[in-house]
């Protein structure tokens, strides 16, 4: 098992490597550097000069070590517009990032389970119809387009609810919350529409096997023979999915971010596209690639784990 | 005889299932909205009436009127044949790639199924928005790359299916026996390994299409989609968003028409699926 773990990790790097490759490639064939981005009004010496000095002179191979070896080392280089350091940039950014999609998994989880469960036990009857509709219409619902709604219906209409702006959760928890909670919503809605039909469909396979219906007929009541022996084996596929969600929910954020103006990485990714702030673009998209490609290898190793167990209690 | 048997037995299958036929109607009225186009309305989607900026919905203008006083039916009809052409055109692209680079990963392995396995993977993680973003930056404005931009993020999903079918597949004894009557490998993956997936395929067609609708609509209303003044349904909701508050109606419709659209895609995807499942049995 251990060699298994091994390889996986290690098959995380030349993954690795060829993002970075296909990230440089992408930035180096993009229409101008970011010279480009200084404007028409400058002189030609002025950008040569820049050129030199943030080495867009030097041949693509040389920046592309030039970059890798600097990352390993922590460095991920200047901003090109700001010149300020990238990684004081991600500090700041990234938390919004992190608790928006921190927040939205929560709320989806806190949401999807039990309603999954209860479509489940209540196989074919209102409460299960009703659930499966509101998660077909959760799964087709563009995130953005629910948090414009959400905004015309508690910003504007209702004026419960800041529409957009950020504050620091170390400043004002309360504060932060009411600002949060709209685009978590917004952005955890898919996620927690696919997490209550993956565990609806777990649920009902489960309740078919021998073992509850002997829970069931040993008189255990039905709150243990659920939330002990159902849930823990239902647990296995839901666990996958919750994982595979997971990298959604970055790409996600990138647009909700621009509806609710919160500033994360998202925006900044969109941003410095449009700048043409190449280091700022390389960096943070690495960072998200990064944290993808190792969520999905702890997947994949939860997978192996569980893996012998599944098998051995189908055997017996 | 019995392939027709076997056809009618799936439509048969089909058409019992209720959501699934909602799922088709819903996207013939799509597709026939999107061939047909503004010319459904007595509107121009383009014509600028000044005095009759802001008008809510009514019977005048069914769903009311935008900023520049343009009816809004006829820019949503004229928006569906762009937001219905990117999501069958990157589709296509996928669908054919994927294919393609699943097949011969799947059927030769080695070193290029090595190769090509891990570079699907690499881009399998990037997010696919910015994927999208990132290569349409570099293509540039044009409806084509829009296509080839979101075409080449759903690429994966075609790979991944088509390469673990036809590595099922090519150890099943009919292709086994092809072979051994000296058919060559691009013979045997056309007639014998291709059309034993067309059922996951025909399913992960329709579902990858409502992926790219709302990759589309996130890219435009991110103002990095389809080119001015061409509009589709998702930058129509970029320019009614910061007139939410006067004009909630501009943000609306196009949001409930990209919502119907993926709905009956993923009811059409649902429903093929059960259907070509032979493992189902109605009767």
């Amino acid at each position: 098992m251990a060699k298994k773990i091994v390889r996986k990790v290690l098959l995380m790097l030349p993954v690795l490597f060829l993002v970075s490759i296909i990230l440089f490639t992408l930035m180096e064939v993009l229409p101008g550097d970011a010279a480009y981005g200084l404007g028409s009004d400058v002189s030609d010496e002025y950008i040569q000069q820049f050129r030199e000095e943030h080495g867009l002179d030097k041949p693509a191979y040389v920046r592309y070590l030039d970059w890798v070896t600097n990352m390993l080392k922590g460095d991920f280089g200047v901003s090109l517009i700001s010149g300020l350091p990238i990684i004081d940039r991600i500090k700041v950014r990234f938390p919004v990032t992190l608790e928006l999609t921190l927040l939205s998994m929560i709320v989806a989880v806190v949401i999807a389970i039990p309603a999954g469960i209860l479509s489940a036990v209540k196989r074919n009857t209102l409460p299960d119809y009703l659930t499966s509709v509101l998660a077909m219409v959760g799964v087709t619902i563009p995130p953005f387009w629910l948090g414009m709604l959400m905004v015309l219906l508690f910003s504007i209409t209702l004026g419960w609810l800041p529409a957009s702006g950020y504050v620091e959760l170390t400043e004002s928890v309360s504060e932060n919350l009411t600002r949060m909670i709209m685009p978590a919503l917004a952005l955890g809605t898919q996620f927690a529409a696919t997490v209550t039909r993956q565990t609806r469909s777990a649920f009902l396979e489960t309740l078919d096997q021998d073992y509850i219906v002997t829970a069931k007929a040993k008189g255990l009541p039905q709150r243990v023979v659920i939330w002990k022996h159902a849930l823990r084996n239902a647990l296995i596929p839901i666990v996958t999915t919750i994982g595979m969600q997971t990298g959604r929910l970055f790409g996600g954020a990138v647009v909700i971010e621009t509806v609710f103006t919160l500033p994360g990485i998202g925006r900044e990714i969109v941003n410095s596209i449009l700048l043409r702030d190449y280091p700022v673009v390389m960096a943070l998209i690495m960072i998200v690639a990064f944290i993808v490609i190792v969520i999905n290898t702890l997947i994949d190793i939860i997978h192996g784990l569980i893996d012998p167990r599944i098998s051995q209690s189908q055997q017996r | 005889m019995k392939y027709e048997s076997n056809f009618r037995k799936t439509v048969k299958k089909f058409f019992r299932r209720k959501l699934a036929v909602v799922g088709l109607v819903i996207c013939l009225v799509m597709l026939f909205v999107a061939i047909m186009g503004p010319s459904l309305s007595s509107y121009s989607p383009s014509e600028t009436v000044v005095e009759d900026r802001y008008q809510p919905p009514s019977s005048v203008h069914l769903f009311g009127t935008d900023d520049l006083g343009r009816d809004m039916f006829a820019r949503i009809l004229d928006g569906a044949r762009i937001t219905v052409a990117v999501g069958v055109g990157s589709t296509c692209i996928a669908l054919v790639a994927g294919t393609l680079l699943g097949l011969l990963a799947g059927f030769f392995g080695g070193v290029f199924d090595t190769v090509i396995s891990c570079f699907m993977d690499a881009l399998w993680a990037f997010p696919a928005i910015i994927l999208a973003l990132a290569i349409n930056t570099v293509l540039g404005p044009s409806l084509l790359n829009i296509f080839i931009a979101i075409g080449v993020v759903y690429i994966p999903d075609f790979f991944r299916i088509v390469r673990s079918r036809t590595i099922t597949i090519r150890e099943l004894e009919y292709v086994i026996g092809a072979r051994a009557i000296g058919q060559n490998s691009i013979s045997i993956l056309w007639h014998y390994v291709l059309p034993n997936m067309s059922s996951t395929l025909i399913v992960q067609t329709t579902l990858c299409c409502a992926k790219a609708v709302i990759a589309e609509a996130s890219l435009s209303f991110l103002g990095l989609g389809v080119p001015l003044p061409m509009a589709s349904w998702g930058s129509m909701l970029k320019s009614g968003y910061p007139l939410l508050e006067r004009a909630p109606w501009l943000s609306l419709f196009p949001g409930i028409c990209i919502m119907l659209l993926v709905l009956g895609l993923n009811f059409l995807g649902d429903g093929l699926r059960d259907a070509l499942d032979v493992r189902i049995r109605d009767d």
